[in-house]
């Protein structure tokens, strides 16, 4: 459904009040994955390798849909942000003949191999960097790594409330998004105070298919390293992006609604981030991988005062590369 | 085109393999699945030697009843199902493939650059050559789970006709079993007509003059089996000629909001052609209604947003290229010639590459709609088929065409879903019957438009053949000389009648 389908603007009148414009602030995580049935995945620190063309997670192609249905239906600015290597761009720019207006690709080599847990970070620095947001929409998973837990671990990291498993938005205000969540057969309504961040349902969200205009119109994504990152104002509250892999397991069972994936409530920022438990913030589908150890650094010096770029460069840099080895 | 659906009670046929897309219904038959090449070989020879007929099924997707027995044996290839052998030639990759492998496992080998050959002789230099870059197979036909036998021997063709015709042009050869129970190669030009007679590989002559059978002077023995519905025998493998794959596919759509723009618009394609252009079809509202209600169902189109509020009518594009550039100013002329017939440039999807199958995808969901509605309707006991056109009409525009139709059909009181191939008017109307009546009415028409498309050139029984289902319309439509000749060459190649019989010609 297109914004003429819902408005004519030819003819003056006064739009139902669903229809007022409230000029939000939508941003989407997406991530290319590998365009084969499955990709191969480097068998001693486990991450997925990635070679050839990618695609867009099919899971995020509904994350944009709800995106750019709000966009139509209460007007809004909805930017697409990505962590992933160069060619990402292609999947980036594919992803703009939907609509959005903006796109972020965080590509840095320093960035490669990251956790679920270093890739919430590296987008919650990008969302502060180019926010204020009113609401960030995610894809529930994703077909490679299939942790579901960026999204909530966003969320905790932005400090802001999550819903995970979105169905059907219900309304929407400056306030708060009113939505329905399926949990296997239950379907529950809520309300999320924004900001927040959610994440959709594949099936709920048909993703829309690019106009021909829109294919042929010039696009441009904005490319941002791991240096642009370190003038996040979120970085004042961190002390450092360093999150190690000890081991990775598969799962012996799941287990629904342990993390923020539940019916949406306001979560706290953490008190103390070097604190920050990432086994706390499994997806709503539980993890397929279990952390069995975290080690945690010791934090540097912690940062009381907004470090300048380049310090917290240096901070950012030095914790992706322990995240690499 | 009204067949008793009595199901069958013989426990030697289940009841699926007595009947194929057309819902056709066929009568008792012994069904045989010959598990290899060999068991293939020896059923068909003792059979001849015994006298029974028999009727070859492919994937039984066909749409005339040709697979459907009626007397005899019902020989099933599903097994004969793998590629044999590849082979580099002057002209390109050969792939040799049983007559029971299918398009979907044609499609997905060709892209993973990796078969399972029943052959061990495929040399390692040709595999490592062909898989240097990807190939393809041009012919595209909507159903993904033909097979190729089946397609051959219905000489299918896809949209992708429109630049590479049908699958006729991509088979180099087969491997033919004749009456007399040899199996042979016929290859492209090896048998010819000259001065109205051919040489048969058995020796035999055929005596017939091929401007009747609608082919040229310069037409060989291929050109005769392919398309030939198992009536003169049996094919056991085939030599597909591969093609190197295009680097950039794109799809575009054109939703219209009246029939008349659509028609219009397909019209300035086909005036002003666009050098990528494979394929140009067009879909009607009833059609875009059908994928609207499979929707419901099929999981793959839950994949795909329905078509645009207020939709008509829809124009699909194709663009096969190796510089892309080259398609996106194909794509913008396409949107400037859409705006030229008063479309909205919005109300259109651009699909490349992976996702131009969701063209494909909604393109298919039309025909298998409709025969989603003709078990509707056999459901409240009404026997009904699909009665379809299927031959192309070069000369008028697409507009005055549709337009002739929608009078034709108005003044029957008929209903039609119409969807097809722009490019001479290779449109299939297919007439929605509820009752005898209608079935009469539609049964007329159709001869009609026949005997119109017959006069001015056009090609009849085109891409899906004619089955049991069209016999008695083939009869009507065709001169009498023509349908004499086809019964000169089934009499001169299966004297006996026991390779499909009832096909295309009533005993
Ligand atoms: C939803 C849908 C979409 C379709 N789209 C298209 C399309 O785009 N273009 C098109 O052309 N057709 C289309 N068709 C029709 C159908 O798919 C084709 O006619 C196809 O060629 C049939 O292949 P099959 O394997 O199912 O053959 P069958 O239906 O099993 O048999 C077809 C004929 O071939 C004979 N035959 C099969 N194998 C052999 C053999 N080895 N030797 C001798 N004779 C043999 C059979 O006896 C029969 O006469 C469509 C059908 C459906 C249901």
């Amino acid at each position: 459904m297109t914004k003429t389908d819902l408005i004519d603007q030819n003819r003056p009148c006064r739009l139902p009040e669903e229809f007022i414009i409230l000029d939000l602030r939508l941003a989407v995580c997406l991530k290319q994955v590998p365009s084969g049935q499955s990709g191969e995945t480097d068998p001693r620190k486990g991450f997925v390798l990635r070679s050839g063309p990618g695609r867009l997670n099919p899971f995020d192609g509904s994350a944009i849909e709800l995106a750019m249905s709000l966009k139509d239906r209460f007007g809004a600015s909805v930017d697409l942000i990505s962590m992933g290597p160069k060619q990402a761009e292609q999947t980036l720019l594919e992803a703009l003949c939907l609509g959005p207006d903006r796109a972020f690709l965080i590509s840095d080599p320093a960035l490669v191999g990251s956790d679920s847990l270093a890739t919430a970070r590296a987008l919650a620095l990008t969302l502060s960097l180019l926010g204020p947001y009113d609401l960030v929409v995610c894809g529930l998973t994703t077909i490679d790594g299939g942790t579901s837990q960026v999204p909530p671990s966003l969320s905790r990291l932005l400090g802001w409330p999550f819903a995970g498993r979105l169905c059907k938005v219900v309304g929407l205000n400056e306030k708060e998004l009113h939505f329905q969540q399926r949990y296997q057969d239950e379907l529950l309504e809520a309300t999320l105070p924004l900001p927040g961040v959610v994440s959709t349902l594949r099936e709920s969200f048909t993703p829309r298919l690019p106009s021909i205009k829109a294919k042929l119109a010039p696009k441009k994504v904005t490319v941002l390293s791991a240096l642009d990152l370190a003038r996040s104002p979120l970085l004042a509250n961190q002390e450092s992006l360093r999150t190690e892999t000890v081991d990775v397991a598969q799962a012996e069972g799941f287990s629904f609604g342990r993390s923020g994936g539940g019916p949406a409530k306001k979560t706290e920022p953490p008190a103390d981030p070097a604190e920050f438990d990432p086994a706390l913030y499994f997806g709503e589908k539980g993890s397929p991988t279990k952390i069995q150890a975290i080690r945690k650094p010791k934090p540097p010096n912690r940062v009381t005062v907004r470090p300048t770029a380049a310090e917290a460069a240096a901070v950012i840099l030095e914790a992706v590369k322990a995240v690499k080895s | 085109m009204i067949n008793p659906p009595f199901p069958s009670s013989d426990p030697k046929c289940p009841p699926s393999h007595l009947r194929d897309e057309s819902r056709f219904q066929g009568v008792q038959a012994e069904l045989k699945t010959p598990a290899d090449h060999r068991a293939l070989a020896e059923l068909a020879v003792k059979s001849l030697e015994r006298g029974q007929p028999m009727t070859f099924q492919g994937a039984r997707t066909g749409l005339c009843g040709g697979c459907v027995p009626l007397a005899g044996q019902a020989v099933s290839l599903t097994l004969l199902d793998r590629p044999i052998s590849l082979e580099e030639t002057p002209e390109g990759f050969e792939l040799r493939v049983q007559p029971g492998y299918d398009l979907a496992s044609l499609g997905r080998d060709l892209s993973r650059r990796r078969f399972d050959f029943i052959s061990a002789k495929v040399k390692a230099e040709t595999l490592s050559a062909f898989r240097s870059r990807p190939y393809f197979w041009p012919p595209d036909p909507g159903e993904r789970t033909a097979t190729i036998g089946g397609l051959a021997s219905t000489r299918a063709a896809g949209p992708g006709a429109h630049r590479y015709g049908s699958v006729a042009e991509h088979i180099a050869g087969l491997n033919f079993l004749m009456a007399d129970g040899q199996e042979r190669s016929v290859r492209r030009g090896r048998h010819f007509f000259r001065n109205g007679r051919m040489l048969l590989p058995g020796g035999q002559e055929l005596a017939v003059d091929p401007s009747r059978l609608g082919l040229s002077e310069e037409a060989d023995l291929l050109d005769l089996l392919i398309g030939s519905q198992g009536m003169y025998g049996l094919i056991t493998s085939l030599d597909l000629k591969l093609a190197p794959a295009p680097a950039h596919v794109w799809a575009l759509v054109f939703f219209l909001d009246s029939e008349e723009k659509a028609a219009a618009l397909a019209d300035v394609f086909l005036a002003e052609p666009l050098s990528p252009l494979v394929s140009l079809d067009y879909l009607d509202e009833a059609s875009l209604k059908m994928v609207l209600s499979l929707r419901k169902t099929a999981s793959k189109l839950l994949e795909i947003p329905p078509p645009p509020l207020g939709a008509a009518a829809a124009v699909l594009l194709e663009f096969h290229s190796n510089d892309e550039s080259e398609i996106e100013s194909a794509a913008a002329k396409a949107l400037a010639g859409c705006q030229k017939v008063g479309g909205d440039p919005d109300q259109s999807w651009a699909l490349t590459d992976a996702e131009a199958e969701k063209m494909r995808i909604v393109r298919h969901a039309v025909p298998e709609g409709l025969g989603g509605r003709l078990d509707q309707i056999r459901a409240k006991g009404y026997p009904v088929f699909n009665v379809a056109s299927d031959f192309t009409r070069p000369g008028p525009s697409l507009t005055r065409c549709l337009a002739e139709y929608r009078r034709d059909l108005k003044a029957q009181n008929l209903e039609a879903v119409i969807f097809g191939h722009a490019k001479d008017n290779n449109l299939h109307v297919n007439i929605l019957t509820e009752n005898v009546s209608q079935t009469k009415r539609a049964l007329e028409l159709m001869a009609d438009w026949l005997g119109r498309a017959r006069e001015t050139g056009g090609k009849l029984f085109q891409e899906h053949g004619v089955g049991k289902l069209k016999r008695e319309l083939f009869a009507q439509a065709e001169k009498k000389e023509t349908v004499d000749a086809w019964r000169t060459v089934k009499k001169t190649l299966d004297p006996h009648a026991l390779f499909n019989p009832q096909n295309m010609l009533a005993d």
